[in-house]
């Protein structure tokens, strides 16, 4: 057993443990249930039509002013007409958090098991925690993360990011982290990879967020050959414009170079739009999702854009 | 497209009147006299000629019962402008009375009697009302309306609230607990609004509004603040 099946053993075994340890504690928070019908485009051209259903469940117990646990669970299924197999996303995950008048401590662990047609059979384990010192107008945090994953390729990564969050005057929050991460695979290799971040938050006083991060990805391997790198902006809205509406857009832009001193790679646009509209007159609460995403890659070497989108229609309910 | 108008029309006013204080807006008094001479001189208002007098006897249903007369007429205004039809302004103008004396109904059990001798009552009539026509339950009006928070805070507080409810209904027992830990807590009214912005990336996260408000709440009494609340808010969000 190597090194990478130990580590991903002991994570799996964690998990499994802090579910355990925690179930009994939660009450039942919500339950959504929904279905929805997507065309997807893939960069292959094939189209395919991908009915899917899905439930996600949430529990929480606030145990006093200062501690709290969560739990959410999820499972997203149906057909896909392109691989004529069932896809399926089912994750479940808790977390526990401590609060105090200068410190907050979270601890959360999950399982997910995931099969798309760009994602083959594969089961991922994480553990993950935030450690912050809370100042009147700012914070220090460092979070380290373990996870595996088996599948086609096993891996286990650890990361240990850390950084400042600060109020930056009414309504507008900035973060800047340095997440360093260490990956081992199962054939033996490994890879580090560095990522600096820059994240700014508007909440104005209108239903209306946006969130703006660009950060910089520099992959390489043992031996310091660099395997990528990367610069990337994205951005996030949410807007509520009026009555039982809910938009959100969410974009990335990412140039990928081999190297910063060697040819560019490509570059990548990615963005998705989802619209939310609750239905009146419903007793509960009843939604209409309409989505859609659109993904843009051109490479260097070969002049010609490959492309992929999807669009959705969609409801859910909560019961 | 009616509702949707209304919704747009009550959410500017709300941003308007976190803005905006009142006492610049109102600056002289307004009697059935004023609004007389309004009707008769005011070229918006000539298709309401016929409705005058039924529109005067609404003014003094509001004398009769103290209530000041700024906001009815700012309604009359507004109606005018918008060129509401004729067969509807009287009845918009009574259902505007009725909330007004709903409104002061409950400041005075809030706040005490001598609540309408506070400088910011007219503004807390106005927000009041507003709040009550987007659908903001009284008993939620009367939560916030208690000397903990004060008649200025509330003003602040009430906007926001009813911004949130708008977005996914405000559960009482949790909003309760929320407005006390605000009150007690050194967030200056001012940054009241970014509630409206946490709330709706909270909902769109998935976080159940109990829980919203749960984790506001612990944050504020922890001593925590805006910052500490986005975060846990943004940690529990549904990825």
């Amino acid at each position: 057993m190597n090194r990478t099946e130990k580590t991903g053993r002991k994570v799996l075994f964690l998990g499994v443990l802090f579910t355990l340890f925690l179930s009994p504690s939660l009450s039942w928070g919500e339950v959504r249930v929904g279905m929805e019908g997507a065309l997807e485009k893939w960069t292959d051209g094939e189209r395919v039509y991908l009915p899917q259903g899905w439930v996600d469940v949430s529990v929480s117990h606030f145990v006093s002013e200062s501690f709290s646990l969560f739990g959410d669970f999820s499972a997203k299924g149906g057909w896909d007409t392109g691989m004529e197999e069932i896809p399926y996303d089912v994750s479940g995950s808790f977390s526990g958090s401590l609060r105090g008048e200068s410190f907050f401590v979270a601890l959360e662990g999950g399982l997910r098991g995931i099969r798309t047609h760009d994602t083959p059979r594969q089961l991922e384990a994480y553990l993950s925690s935030n450690l912050s010192y809370i100042m009147a107008e700012s914070s220090l945090f460092l979070k380290p993360f373990l996870k595996t994953v088996r599948g086609p390729t096993d891996s286990t990564t650890m990361a240990l990011e850390g950084g400042m969050e600060k109020l930056l005057g009414e309504g507008w929050m900035g973060s800047l982290s340095f997440r360093p991460a260490l990956t081992y695979y199962s054939d033996g290799s490994s890879e580090v990879s560095l990522d600096p971040k820059l994240t700014l938050d508007w909440f104005p006083s209108v239903p209306l967020t946006t969130n703006i991060r660009g950060g910089w990805n520099r992959r390489f391997l043992e031996n310091s050959d660099v395997r990528g790198e990367s610069v990337y902006g994205a951005m996030e809205m949410i807007w509520y414009p009026t009555s039982r509406m809910i938009l959100q857009l969410d974009t990335t832009l990412e140039k990928v170079y081999r190297a910063f001193t060697a040819t560019d790679k490509g570059l990548t646009l990615d963005s998705e739009l989802e619209l939310r509209v609750g239905l009146p007159y419903w007793k509960g609460s009843c939604e209409l999702i309409f989505g859609g995403g659109y993904e843009w890659r051109v490479y260097s070497e070969d002049p010609s854009a490959e492309d992929r989108w999807f669009v959705r229609v969609g409801i859910e309910w909560r019961l | 497209m009616g509702a949707l108008r209304t919704n747009l029309l009550v959410a500017g006013l709300m941003v308007f009147f976190l803005v905006v204080p009142l006492p610049q807006v109102f600056s002289q008094e307004v009697t059935p006299d004023t609004v007389r001479a309004w009707l008769h001189t005011e070229p918006m208002a000539t298709p309401y000629q016929d409705l005058a007098p039924s529109i005067i006897q609404v003014f003094e249903a509001a004398r009769s019962d103290g209530l000041p007369l700024e906001l009815l007429f700012d309604k009359l205004k507004e109606g005018a402008a918008k060129k509401v039809p004729s067969g509807r302004l009287k009845p918009a103008l009574e259902g505007e009375l009725n909330r007004l004396l709903q409104v002061r109904k409950v400041l005075q059990e809030g706040f005490g009697k001598d609540v309408t001798k506070d400088p910011f009552f007219l503004q807390g009539m106005k927000v009041g009302s507003l709040a009550l026509r987007s659908g903001f339950p009284e008993e939620g009006l009367r939560i916030v309306c208690t000397p903990s928070m004060g008649l200025e805070k509330m003003v602040s507080l009430l906007p926001p609230l009813a911004e949130m409810h708008r977005i996914e209904t405000l559960p009482l027992q949790p909003l309760s607990s929320f407005v006390q830990a605000l009150s007690a807590s050194p967030i200056p009214p001012s940054q009241y609004g970014t509630f409206v912005s946490l709330y709706l990336k909270a909902t769109a996260g998935r976080i159940p509004p109990q829980d919203t408000l749960r984790i506001m709440t612990d944050v504020l009494k922890a001593g925590g603040g805006i910052l500490q609340i986005e975060r846990e808010l943004a940690r529990r969000s549904r990825k």
